[in-house]
């Protein structure tokens, strides 16, 4: 039951109804109910990799409420050790040993499993490193790692987040329906009208890259950067959207990344932000430590996005060396935008704030999205040597390229895929500015259902409804 | 105690909110709408376009069947068997049909026209698989080109509750949803039909087997699968014969490479003569008539040439013999 099913459009709407019909102290309970069934749809065997998650967090999280440092300090390393454990069994064991003596279990991670083992291993964290933090329920913290909006790709919420969240509004506010419904329309907007659309020349580019010419192979990468934002964050826009609609929010997890003026601001302030984030408080922090000299944080850096990489790679298939590739290649751009950051600073300063100021962040944008796209490459080919191979030609028709795109036969499939990522650009730059976002909010009726009936529309009349999966769901 | 300015103030969302769905539904009822004078005014492509298209209330012949069936209509048999005969033809084949499908156009065309005879151009494919029966419903190309018609929702209806037609495909025909949202918008290479009848096929073994492939998606003919769609076939003889309409069964001609690489042809053709012999529905098996190549636009359709072969040759015949 995707997001972008006919199904989970129907399950929606009863699903909430009952919510809110609901006496506040059953709705718990009822948000269990829907997160089982939701995950079930997907298979009732998901449940049980659910179950062994939870009940690791669970048991881990009784001792965390101990008075003893010792046995505190056991259940966190204990819960985290489980959880990684799993992880690395489902995720990592079977591609390692096959081939080898050793006998592989044939099981393989469910859907949004990393996404619920990484909340496990916060929720463990942060109880150990809060022990003020409210005590909640089982059933609370049962919620809080498997809520259905979140269970398959996140975002990765915080717990002290949830569970100030967690029963706060005690009736529907016809603001947070609207605003829900219009964050889940605009998020399958993106998946089906632009992501899904996206897809199918990005997959025939990228098939045997050997065979497609090198202005498809680059017309390809750039439609992918546009296809794996739309598809990922239109999954959350959807993902917040519903919980919005049930009066919890859910934190943002994109904002616009392909207008960030550094590599930076888009690992840290725009793409996948709660990943960026978990990473930063479990991983990068604690490996810096105290003492945060320049080494440590050039490492600390480099781990992170190897991790990140590892994280990616281990798709039960075999191990994907590509994603791995493109971890480090991110570690590599971030070394070097900070080693750079002296002469950046002082051309930003010299560009001055007016017309200057905007042409710098205009062009550093341009940079940066080109630098992530190169990356990319890595990400989307099959495995590590279609990633070569897509790099070295494009990079070997480089020279030829002015050339080649005044010779090349456009069509109007490029044309049609061109205008969908036109149009959510300008979207994207009108809602990067403030005043529009207000502008919007408070504009007439007329004006704002225009924008709601060209949404729908556009969902009727230009969305691919071949329910492809999200591509974050496999991670 | 509740005021009236706060009951008025909590309903206010409710009501914009009826209003913003009338609206909706009033602009796609103007979309559909539109979208069905498109598909009105387009070239007929599909069975129920033509039958809709058809400006009689009677027809002498009525051809059904799969892609086989095409050819006729892309060498104009109808026109020339009017000129030759003065007899009118109707091709309702549909690429794909199995019996199933099959079965409903002919209802379709039985609740519209005075039937003189049924030609079901007939192919073993075509009962080997669901995928050419109950799933073909689920073509949103098809259902793309299926005119909107009181009775064609009826039938489906009628063929949902029997389970023949999926839920979602009766809906996709009632809100009109796949003719706003072509499902192929850009159409990959494939099939091109009208396109290639002039052209002339160059053997090859690799098309060939790629072909018996995709018509044959299960390893091997279940028997009862191909007992299952008979019946099928034997309740449309039935129902044809009850209203006094005679039914002939035809297996098409295809080259000589590609009826040797037909699994199980021959049993399949003994099943389907002795099961037709019972019904007292003449059994015309033409397929290995025109072996050679030549007369083919692909592997196994008849092009601009075999159709007139085929036509001199054997239907002429058949079609002026039954009049």
């Amino acid at each position: 039951m995707l997001f972008n099913s006919l199904g989970f459009l129907l399950f929606l709407p009863p699903a909430l109804f009952v919510f809110w019909l609901l006496p506040p102290r059953f709705r718990l309970t009822w948000m269990l109910v829907l997160t089982g069934g939701f995950y079930a749809s997907f298979g009732i065997g998901n449940l049980a990799y659910l179950g062994a998650v939870a009940a690791i967090a669970l048991a881990a999280g009784r001792y965390l409420s101990s008075d003893r440092a010792k046995q505190r300090r056991l259940a966190v390393w204990g819960g985290v050790a489980g959880i990684l454990l799993l992880l690395f069994l489902l995720r990592y064991y079977d591609p390692l040993v096959e081939g080898t003596a050793l006998p592989t279990h044939g099981l393989v991670a469910p859907a949004g499993f990393s996404f619920y083992s990484f909340t496990a291993i916060a929720l463990l964290i942060d109880r150990y490193r809060q022990p003020d933090l409210a005590a909640a329920r089982a059933t609370e913290d049962l919620a809080y790692l498997a809520w259905f909006p979140k269970l398959l790709a996140g975002p990765i919420q915080r717990l002290g987040h949830f569970l100030t969240e967690l029963g706060s509004r005690t009736k529907p506010r016809p603001e947070f329906l609207a605003l829900g419904a219009q964050l889940f329309l605009w998020g399958l907007v993106k998946k089906v009208v632009v992501a899904d659309n996206l897809a199918p020349f990005v997959d025939r580019a990228y098939a045997i890259p050997d065979y497609a010419v090198p202005m498809e192979l680059v017309i390809a990468t750039y439609f992918f950067a546009f296809q794996i934002y739309c598809d990922f964050s239109g999954y959350t826009d959807m993902a917040r959207g519903a919980s919005l609609m049930f009066g919890l929010k859910l934190p943002e997890n994109f904002k616009r990344p392909y207008f960030a003026g550094s590599v930076g601001d888009f690992w840290s302030r725009r793409w996948h932000i709660t990943l960026a984030d978990w990473f930063r408080d479990y991983v990068y922090y604690p490996f810096v430590g105290e003492r945060r000299t320049a080494l440590n944080m050039y490492l600390g850096i480099m781990l992170v996005f190897l991790l990140s990489g590892l994280w990616h790679a281990g798709l039960g298939y075999g191990i994907g060396w590509g994603f791995v590739v493109w971890g480090v290649m991110n570690g590599l751009l971030l070394w070097g935008e900070r080693a750079l950051r002296t002469p950046r600073k002082a051309l930003s300063a010299a560009m001055g704030k007016g017309l200057g100021g905007r042409v710098y962040r205009v062009l550093a944008s341009i940079v940066v999205f080109h630098l992530i796209l190169v990356t990319w490459i890595f990400f989307r080919a099959a495995e590590l040597g279609d990633g070569v191979t897509v790099a070295r030609r494009i990079w070997s028709a480089l020279p030829e390229m002015p050339a080649l795109i005044v010779r090349y036969p456009f069509t109007a499939e490029h044309g049609f895929l061109a205008a969908l990522i036109l149009s959510l650009l300008a979207v994207e730059l009108l809602l990067e500015q403030r005043a529009w976002k207000r502008r919007l909010a408070i504009a007439p009726t007329a004006l704002r259902w225009s924008v709601w009936y060209a949404c729908l529309f556009a969902l009727i009349l230009l969305g691919r409804w071949q329910g492809e999966s999200f591509v974050y769901m496999q991670f | 105690m509740t005021t009236l300015h706060q009951v008025s103030r909590s309903a206010a969302p409710v009501k914009s909110f009826l209003a913003f769905l009338a609206l909706f539904g009033l602009l796609y009822v103007i979309a559909v709408l539109a979208a069905e004078r498109h598909l009105r005014a387009s070239p007929p492509d599909g069975a129920l376009q033509r039958l809709s298209a058809y400006d009689d209330t009677q027809v002498d012949w009525l051809v059904i069947g799969a892609s086989h069936t095409l050819p006729l209509l892309y060498g104009d048999i109808p026109g020339r068997l009017s000129q030759d005969t003065g007899q009118s033809m109707l091709v309702l084949g549909e690429v794909g049909a199995g019996p199933v499908l099959t079965s409903f156009i002919l209802d379709r065309a039985f609740q519209e026209l005075e039937v003189g005879h049924v030609l079901y151009i007939v192919d073993s494919f075509a009962f080997a698989s669901r995928d050419w029966n109950e799933a073909r419903f689920s073509d949103r190309k098809l259902l793309a080109r299926m005119p909107i018609n009181f009775s064609t929702a009826r039938l489906l209806a009628e063929r949902t509750a029997e389970g023949q037609v999926p839920l979602v495909a009766l809906a996709d025909y009632l809100t009109g949803f796949s003719k706003l949202n072509p499902v192929e918008r850009f159409p990959a290479e494939g099939w091109r039909g009208a396109a290639d009848f002039d052209k002339a096929h160059r053997p090859s073994r690799h098309a060939v087997a790629a072909r018996i492939k995709y018509l044959y998606p299960e390893s091997a003919s279940d028997a009862e699968v191909v007992a299952n769609y008979l019946a099928t076939l034997a309740m449309m003889v039935d129902r044809a014969q009850a209203a006094g309409t005679a039914v002939t069964v035809l297996k098409p001609p295809v080259p000589d490479a590609f009826a040797k690489a037909l699994p199980k042809e021959g049993e399949f053709d003994a099943t389907l003569g002795s099961f037709l012999e019972e019904k007292k529905a003449p059994f015309l098996n033409f397929s290995g008539s025109i072996p050679e190549n030549e007369y083919y636009f692909d592997t196994d359709h008849l092009n601009r040439q075999g159709v007139d072969l085929f036509y001199e040759r054997a239907l002429k015949g058949l079609l002026t013999a039954r009049p």
